[in-house]
C-alpha cells in the first residue's frame, strides 16, 4: 500500500530523441512557409509589380532594415499601450467579475452594460475616447483596455460559479466565511476559466492598441503602418506588420507560459470535472 | 441529535414542489453508529444535507445537543460519496483544509495530527503528491483524513465508500470504527449496502422512498469491535437478511 510504485514507472524520454520531434514537427510549417515567400518574390520579380502595391520579401526585410532604431522605438510605444492597457483591464475585470458571479442583482446590473459596451465596435469609440481624454497615452490604454475587459470578465465570473456542487456544500459545512470560500475554492477552480480569458483579451488588446494609434498618436507600430501608407511606403508598413505579428505571438505565448509553469494541475481541469 | 417530524420539499423549475421527506423522526445517541439504508433518491441526502444544517427544514424540528440547527457548525464533518478534494494542493494540505479554511491556525500539534491520519490510512508516503496522482480508493482515504483531522464530534456520512470496491469498502470502515473507538464521535451513515449497515452501526434505519420516511429500525446486537470477520457470523447474516426483507417491503408498496 504504501510502496512508491509511482517512482519506479520506467519513463523513456531522453532529451535528444524530444528535440529531434520538435524539429520533426516544425519541418512542415518552415517548408510551408519559404515555398510561400518564393512564390511571392518570384511572382512580384516577374509580373513587376511596383513595390506601392506588393512589396517583395527581399525590399521588406531592406526598407525596415533602414528604419533603424526607430523601430524598436515603435514597436516599444506599441508594447507599453497593450501592456498597460492589458493590467488595467485585468484590474478591473476581477471585482467586476466577482460581483456578477456573487449576486444575481449585481449581475443583472453589470451585464447589460457590458454588452452594450462590446457591441460598440471599438474602431467608433476611439475617436470619441480621444477627445475626452485627450491624445496622451491615457486615451490608448483607456482603448486597449475597454476591448480587453469583456472576455476577462464573462470568463472569470463563469469560473468562478464552476467550482463543483460538492465542493460548495463542503465549504458551507465547514461554516467557512465568504471571502475564505472565494479564496480558497471557487477561485482555483476558475483558474483554467480564467486563462482561457486572459489569452483572447490579450490579442484583443493588441487589436485595441493598433486602433488607438491609427486615431491618435506620434508612435507605435499602429501610427507607423497608418503613415508609411499613406506616403506610399508600403515595404515599411509590411514590415511593422511583421513586427506587429511577432509581438502579439510572444504576449500571447508569455500568458501560455505563465499558466503552463504555474498552474499546471489546471490544465485539463475544466473538462475533467464537468 | 433528534429530528421530529421533519418535511422537506423542493421547488422544481417551474414553481412545483417535489416533496422529498415526510415525517422523518429520528433520534441518535451521543457516539452512536447510526445508518440509513434505502434506494437510491428516497431522500437519504437530502435528510443529511438537512442534519449538516446545509439546507432549512420545510416543517419540523432538527436539534442537536438541545440547539435547533440553522446553520452549518464546525464539530460536524461531512463525507461525501466523491472525495471531493483539492486538484491544486497536495496531499497535507488536503488533510489541513478544514483549518486553513476556517481561518484557524496550523501549527505543529495540526501538522502532526494530519500525519498520523496519513499514516493510519497508508498515505504518509504520498503526502507531498496532488490527489490526481492518487487511485481512487487512496482519494475516498484522503477525504477520511480530511474528514477526521478536526476531530468533530459529530460524523455525517453520505455514502463515502459506494465508489469503491468491496475489499476496500470493508477494509475503510473497519478502519472508520478504529477511529471511532479511540475517539468516540456520533456517526450517521447513509449507505445503500446493507452489509456495510450492519457492520458498522448501532442501528440501522429503512429509508421509504418518495416521499422519504424513515419507516424501520433494527437494532444491531452484534459484540464489538467489529472485524471483518463478523460478517461470516451467523448473527451477521440474520440481520442483513432482516434489514434486506424490510428494504424489499417498502419497495413493493412503492410499486
Amino acid at each position: 500500500m504504501s510502496a512508491t510504485w509511482s517512482n519506479s514507472i520506467p519513463f523513456d524520454s531522453p532529451k535528444s530523441s524530444r528535440w529531434l520531434l520538435v524539429a520533426r514537427r516544425a519541418l512542415v510549417p518552415t517548408l510551408v512557409f519559404v515555398a510561400l515567400l518564393t512564390i511571392w518574390e518570384t511572382g512580384v520579380r516577374t509580373f513587376n509589380v511596383p513595390s506601392f502595391i506588393l512589396p517583395a520579401p527581399s525590399v521588406i526585410v531592406r526598407d525596415t532594415y533602414g528604419v533603424g532604431w526607430a523601430l524598436f522605438g515603435h514597436a516599444q510605444a506599441t508594447l507599453t499601450t497593450v501592456v498597460g492597457g492589458y493590467l488595467c483591464a485585468i484590474l478591473i475585470s476581477f471585482p467586476l467579475a466577482v460581483a456578477i458571479s456573487s449576486s444575481a442583482v449585481l449581475s443583472n446590473a453589470i451585464y447589460p452594460l457590458l454588452v452594450v459596451k462590446q457591441s460598440i465596435p471599438t474602431v467608433a469609440l476611439a475617436p470619441i475616447l480621444t477627445v475626452l481624454l485627450g491624445t496622451g497615452s491615457a486615451a490608448r490604454i483607456t482603448i486597449a483596455a475597454l476591448i480587453a475587459l469583456f472576455p476577462m470578465v464573462v470568463s472569470t465570473a463563469t469560473g468562478l460559479s464552476s467550482a463543483p456542487r460538492e465542493m460548495i456544500e463542503l465549504s458551507r459545512s465547514m461554516d467557512a466565511s465568504w471571502v475564505r470560500r472565494l479564496i480558497d475554492v471557487r477561485l482555483p477552480s476558475a483558474v483554467p476559466y480564467i486563462f482561457s480569458g486572459l489569452k483572447v483579451s490579450m490579442t484583443l488588446a493588441l487589436i485595441g492598441a493598433v486602433v488607438a494609434e491609427f486615431v491618435a498618436a506620434e508612435r507605435g507600430l499602429g501610427f507607423m503602418i497608418y503613415t508609411s501608407t499613406a506616403f506610399f511606403q508600403l515595404p515599411v508598413a509590411f514590415g511593422a506588420m511583421i513586427v506587429l505579428g511577432l509581438v502579439g505571438t510572444v504576449l500571447f505565448q508569455t500568458v501560455s507560459q505563465i499558466e503552463r509553469r504555474f498552474f499546471p494541475w489546471a490544465i485539463g481541469l475544466a473538462e475533467s470535472e464537468t | 441529535m433528534e429530528v421530529s417530524d421533519v418535511s422537506f420539499a423542493y421547488r422544481n423549475q417551474d414553481g412545483t414542489h417535489m416533496l422529498a421527506l415526510r415525517d422523518v423522526n429520528l433520534t441518535v445517541q451521543r457516539n452512536e453508529f447510526v445508518s440509513i439504508v434505502g434506494q437510491s433518491g428516497c431522500g437519504k441526502s437530502t435528510l443529511l444535507r438537512l442534519l449538516a444544517g446545509l439546507m432549512a427544514p420545510n416543517r419540523g424540528r432538527i436539534t442537536i445537543d438541545g440547539d435547533a440547527t440553522t446553520h452549518p457548525r464546525r464539530n460536524i464533518s461531512l463525507a461525501f460519496q466523491k472525495p471531493t478534494l483539492l486538484p491544486w494542493s497536495n496531499v497535507l494540505d488536503n488533510v489541513l483544509f478544514p483549518f486553513r479554511h476556517q481561518s484557524r491556525p496550523v501549527g505543529r500539534d495540526e501538522i502532526a495530527r494530519a500525519r498520523e491520519l496519513l499514516s493510519m490510512m497508508g498515505l504518509l508516503d504520498f503526502a507531498e503528491r496532488r490527489p490526481g496522482e492518487l487511485s481512487g480508493g487512496m482519494q475516498q482515504r484522503l477525504a477520511l483524513c480530511r474528514t477526521l483531522v478536526t476531530e468533530p464530534d459529530i460524523l455525517l456520512m453520505d455514502e463515502p465508500f459506494s465508489a469503491l470496491d468491496a475489499l476496500t469498502r470493508d477494509e475503510l470502515g473497519v478502519e472508520l470504527l478504529k477511529i471511532c473507538a479511540v475517539k468516540p464521535k456520533t456517526v450517521v451513515l447513509i449507505t445503500h449496502s446493507i452489509a456495510e449497515a450492519v457492520l458498522l452501526s448501532d442501528r440501522v434505519y429503512v429509508m421509504s422512498s418518495r416521499p422519504g420516511t424513515l419507516c424501520d429500525e433494527v437494532e444491531i446486537k452484534l459484540p464489538r469491535p467489529r472485524l471483518p470477520e463478523v460478517m461470516r457470523a451467523p448473527l451477521f447474516q440474520e440481520f442483513t437478511t432482516h434489514v434486506r426483507d424490510l428494504v424489499q417491503q417498502h419497495s413493493v408498496r412503492q410499486s
